[in-house]
């Protein structure tokens, strides 16, 4: 099915409202982005190869949901998908590794690992609810409401991470999810990795500065 | 009127005993005795000898009471190779810092100190604590006094003929102070820093002595060298030669990259002992082989650009204080590149001055 008949992409301006309606706003996904991120820049040569991506995305799930369970969200970690809800349990966030296109709006981004079954649910039950309003497929627990669940998609390119809160709505051949109905860009994120220092031979990157004025 | 406590400063400011200012003034020992008692006031005469002599301007003498900086209350990294009259003229120039302090401080905002309590006696884990406090990661530290100074603490430098003296700190109304002898290496001037940031944050209760300075050497070898990132930095079988080219990035000497190297175990005792014998073969322990840039004060420097924009020069800022020229340069000198002000660069008495010309703008 084609999917980008269903809402034409945002631009940058209806960006807050669109948040707002989620029931989460740009600072606390920066905030928990920026958290996450500074766990990646601990990383190391010694930590082995993926960690950083791997870093970003578990911290992502952990300072999201430590934001926004004082505003009455839930973890919820059905099927080993570390998702935060609602309180309504209406909306779930999950927080995934995107490809290039990534926080893009002239591309079409997909994740950058094929999905298991259960994310695969979710999205179906996406694409029904932004059909229906309704699900016909059964929800992986009766007692709960119909959820709209959506992605927040990272992408680290070159000095910073591109970022987007997204709403899948179908996936490609091998599993990975790759079409949205609304797609919501968030702030780029400025990189200060470990990485960069190494070859880093002025002090440009990380020139402290101490504020001085006159009385 | 002399004000006994300036009188008193300024005497041990220059290393002297009362025996001796009494002889260059030509009065009795008993009466500078009185004099820093305050139970005898100088002539108009013998105060403008005093103030000659001791190369202070008399309106210095006038001024308010002076808490000076005592030994105790400073963190000295080789006390007992130090004489009493160097100890006097060290805390003499930290008691004068601080009066220039007061002056800025009256003048500017700068950043409030902001040192972590450390709840630790382990000097890598409070050097970890301070880390992450300041949200530094592991990364190397670019500028340990711009660092500083962004921290809230103030620095000044240290212009010693003394040249025991590598640095000291200390707290006064709650604010950490470090001065630094300028006249050594940029590498060895750097862990200094560091070495009293380990004493502002272990030390503030006043532990002085061996241990106390051990401590803050591991705490300075820990904080500019994170054992993650020399872990990470493949350095298992370096060479003298590898160590030279790679101890940049951290802008360590090569003897401290050495010493933290078989600290975290990368070394084995036989490869640090060989290394050691090594570098001190080739005279690096004295002179620093492939020297970064000496670093320099922000605040210092943020604060003489723009008097100087509003037509305020050193000789104005020193007059304000009641410090010399000479006094008032030494203090922010090394830390400052200067700008030509036209003639005078300072005194040509202090040692240290024809290699910091060299970075002058």
């Amino acid at each position: 099915m084609t999917t980008t008949s269903l809402a034409a992409l945002p631009g940058d301006g209806d960006r807050d409202a669109q948040l707002a309606a989620i029931g989460v706003s740009v600072e606390q996904l920066t905030e928990a982005r920026g958290r996450a991120q500074h766990d990646v820049d601990e990383c190391t040569s010694l930590d082995p190869p993926g960690s950083r991506g791997s870093v970003r995305r578990m911290r992502s799930v952990r300072y999201l949901r430590e934001g926004l369970i004082p505003h009455g969200w839930t973890p919820d970690d059905t099927g080993n998908v570390g998702a935060v809800v609602s309180p309504d349990g209406t909306v779930a966030i999950i927080a995934t590794s995107g490809d290039a296109g990534t926080g893009l709006l002239s591309h079409k981004p997909k994740t950058k690992y094929p999905k298991g079954e259960v994310t695969q649910l979710r999205v179906r039950q996406n694409i029904q609810l932004s059909l229906f309003e309704d699900l016909t497929e059964e929800p992986l627990d009766a007692s709960e409401p119909a959820r709209r669940t959506w992605f927040l998609l990272q992408h680290p390119a070159g000095d910073v991470v591109r970022a987007e809160l997204s709403y899948p709505v179908g996936s490609d051949g091998a599993g990975r999810i790759n079409e949205w109905s609304e797609r919501i860009i968030l702030p780029e994120l400025q990189l200060d990795t470990y990485e960069t220092w190494i070859d880093d031979d002025d002090e440009g990157d990380h020139q402290v500065d101490v504020p001085v004025t006159p009385r | 009127m002399i004000n006994p406590t300036r009188l008193e400063l300024a005497r041990r400011r220059r290393g002297w005993t009362k025996t001796k200012l009494a002889q260059q003034v030509d009065v009795s020992t008993k009466s500078i005795t009185n004099y820093e008692s305050g139970d005898q006031q100088p002539t108009d005469a013998t105060l403008a000898r005093i103030a000659d002599e001791l190369g202070f301007p008399e309106s210095f003498f006038a001024e308010p009471d002076v808490e000076a900086i005592i030994e105790t209350a400073a963190s000295f990294r080789s006390l007992a190779s130090m004489t009493a009259s160097q100890r006097h003229q060290a805390l003499g120039a930290g008691t004068l810092a601080m009066l220039i302090d007061e002056w800025i401080e009256q003048h500017f905002t700068r950043p409030a100190p902001t040192i972590p309590i450390v709840d630790t006696h382990d000097p890598e884990q409070a050097a970890e604590i301070v880390r992450v406090e300041w949200d530094l990661g592991h990364r190397p530290i670019p500028n340990m006094v711009h660092l500083l100074e962004r921290q809230g603490v103030r620095v000044f430098s240290l212009d010693e003929q003394g040249r025991e003296v590598d640095a000291f700190s200390f707290w006064r109304n709650a604010r950490p102070y470090v001065l630094l002898n300028t006249t050594k290496s940029a590498e060895h001037s750097r862990f200094d820093a560091a070495h009293e940031l380990g004493h502002i944050v272990l030390h503030r209760t006043g532990e002085r002595g061996r241990e106390a300075e051990h401590q803050a050497n591991q705490f300075a070898s820990g904080f500019l060298m994170p054992r993650a990132s020399v872990l990470a930095a493949g350095l298992q079988h370096a060479t003298l030669t590898t160590l030279i080219q790679r101890k940049a990035e951290w802008k360590v000497s090569v003897v401290a990259l050495i010493y933290r190297l078989h600290a975290v175990g990368v070394l084995t005792d036989w490869q640090y002992r060989s290394l050691c014998i090594a570098a001190s073969k080739k005279g690096y322990r004295t002179n620093e082989p492939k020297s970064v840039q000496r670093e320099t004060s922000q605040v210092l420097e943020k604060v003489l650009d723009y008097l100087r924009t509003q037509g305020i020069h050193r000789r104005e800022i020193a007059k304000s204080v009641h410090l010399t020229i000479d006094d008032f340069d030494r203090l922010v000198f090394g830390l400052v590149l200067l700008a030509q002000e036209g003639g005078n660069q300072g005194p040509s008495t202090s040692r240290g001055r024809d290699h910091l010309r060299l970075i002058e703008r």
